[in-house]
């Protein structure tokens, strides 16, 4: 009895020992992963990083082929004989972006009943210029830089450009229709987040050939 | 259980508590793994591609400055040329340094949040949502004109965030963040006293510590757009109304 009495807290200590030590490891080499994790920005930011240089290459490359052109129209602007094509070539490119002439394009038609509020528009909206949109409407509403931004009245109804919006709300924009597509069906994009905000959300996205939109 | 193995067992559930603490504190010398190898590959890359596109960007607003000098230069294209309508395009569309009475919006993170280390999840940092409820809201109030910074914002500008850094026009913008709007300062302020308006903003203003003041200005200074236009896929319809 005494002898039993004298080995059980030597075995107690062993057991404890031992359960220290695995429980140690086991805290280290949680430890050593968590701080790895943190350190390297997570797995969401590496993806975001890939997102960002994806962005800031492509931009660098539009940008590269605008002064291209922008260097060609300097260079007709000294020859009498282009100048005067070459700014009625400019005046042009503006009024298509003005919105001051009819436009057509290939694109995305998108369009949903579920009456969202103006945040989610914007939100979409944006999604869509950061897929390389090149012209978006939304309710046959032009978005240009004379547009009048979306607002909400007192009644929880959405306006755009001083026009209160009814469902279905239908967006079109000319850009390359795949990718605008993708950019916006992609897994946590942002028809995803919509998605998650609004249970009943549903909507239908053609790839359009020919979207076409009014002059403003 | 006796007095000895008591202080035993304390002893060794210090000395673990210590060896796991001090684990949790020291930072895993990472420097050769892979994970941060290629995370600093990938920052430095970025980096690269930000001073380029400075560099593009300054040279598009070069280049145009020497459009319109010869535009002006030149007689016969200054009498024959319909170079009324250009300029007034070029002001539509952000092509011109503007001017006039406005306001300038301050947007900063809460003092106490450092932008490397936080999650997404911080409501004391600004977030690209935050800005675009802003445009958007300045848009609403068909202020003449917006800029971001030095970013003048156009009807296709996008405004995203990235981890923790914003892209303007595609441009990395940092905070403090200043939205200057040429337009009507007392509507702005009636707009933000309505509920419902830039609610989440405001909120995150009282309970998150973010910095948010406007000011009045006799004269905003909007720069000229300096980004690309893109005309790819877009194609003018054959209308006589057109």
């Amino acid at each position: 009895m005494s002898a039993n009495h004298k080995k059980t807290p030597l075995s107690q200590l062993a057991i404890l020992l031992t359960t220290g030590l695995v429980l140690g490891l086991l805290v280290m080499t949680q430890a050593r992963y968590y701080t790895s994790y943190v350190s390297s920005e997570g797995r969401d930011s590496s993806e975001n990083i890939f997102r960002k240089i994806q962005i800031l290459k492509t931009s660098n490359d539009e940008l590269e082929d605008e002064i291209i052109d922008l260097e060609a129209q300097l260079e007709e602007l000294s020859n009498q004989a282009l100048a005067l094509k070459s700014i009625e070539r400019e005046i042009k490119k503006n009024k298509i972006i003005a919105g001051d002439v009819d436009i057509y394009g290939p694109g995305i038609k998108l369009e949903f009943e579920t009456e969202i509020s103006d945040i989610w528009l914007t939100d979409l909206t944006n999604e869509l210029l950061a897929s390389s949109a090149e012209a978006i409407s939304v309710n046959n509403i032009r978005l240009v830089d004379s547009t009048v931004g979306f607002d909400t009245l007192p009644n929880g109804q959405i306006m755009l450009n001083s026009i209160i919006l009814t469902p279905p709300y239908t967006f079109n924009a000319i850009g390359d229709k795949t990718t605008l597509r993708q950019a916006i069906e992609a897994p946590r994009g942002i028809l995803d987040r919509i998605a998650g905000a609004f249970n009943e959300f549903e909507y239908t996205l053609e790839e359009k050939d020919r979207i076409e939109m009014k002059q403003v | 259980m006796s007095t000895t193995i008591k202080v035993m067992s304390i002893v060794t559930g210090i000395f673990v508590g210590v060896l796991v603490t001090a684990q949790f504190r020291t930072v895993t010398p990472l420097s050769s793994s892979y994970p941060l190898d290629q995370l600093q590959a990938q920052k430095n890359l970025i980096k690269t591609y930000i001073d380029e596109e400075a560099l593009l960007k300054s040279r598009i607003v070069s280049v145009r400055e020497k459009i319109d000098t010869s535009l002006e230069q030149n007689q016969t294209i200054s009498q024959t040329a319909n170079l009324e309508t250009l300029n007034n395009l070029k002001k539509r569309i952000g092509l011109t340094d503007i001017s006039g009475e406005g306001f300038i919006i301050a947007l900063d993170d809460s003092e106490f949040i450092d932008r490397e280390t936080i999650t997404n999840e911080e409501g004391g940092i600004i977030y690209a949502a935050d800005i675009r409820d802003v445009v958007n809201l300045l848009r609403a109030l068909s202020v003449e004109g917006i800029a971001i910074n030095d970013q003048r914002i156009i009807a296709t500008s996008p405004i995203n965030s990235v981890g923790n850094t914003l892209l303007v026009n595609n441009s990395h913008l940092a905070p403090p963040f200043s939205i200057s709007a040429i337009g009507d300062y007392n509507s702005f302020l009636r707009r933000l006293e309505e509920p419902g308006v830039l609610s989440d903003l405001q909120k995150r203003v009282k309970e998150n510590g973010i910095q948010f003041e406007v000011k009045r200005s006799p004269h905003v200074v909007l720069p000229i757009y300096n980004g690309q236009f893109r005309l790819k896929y877009i194609n003018q319809t054959n209308n006589p109304s057109s």
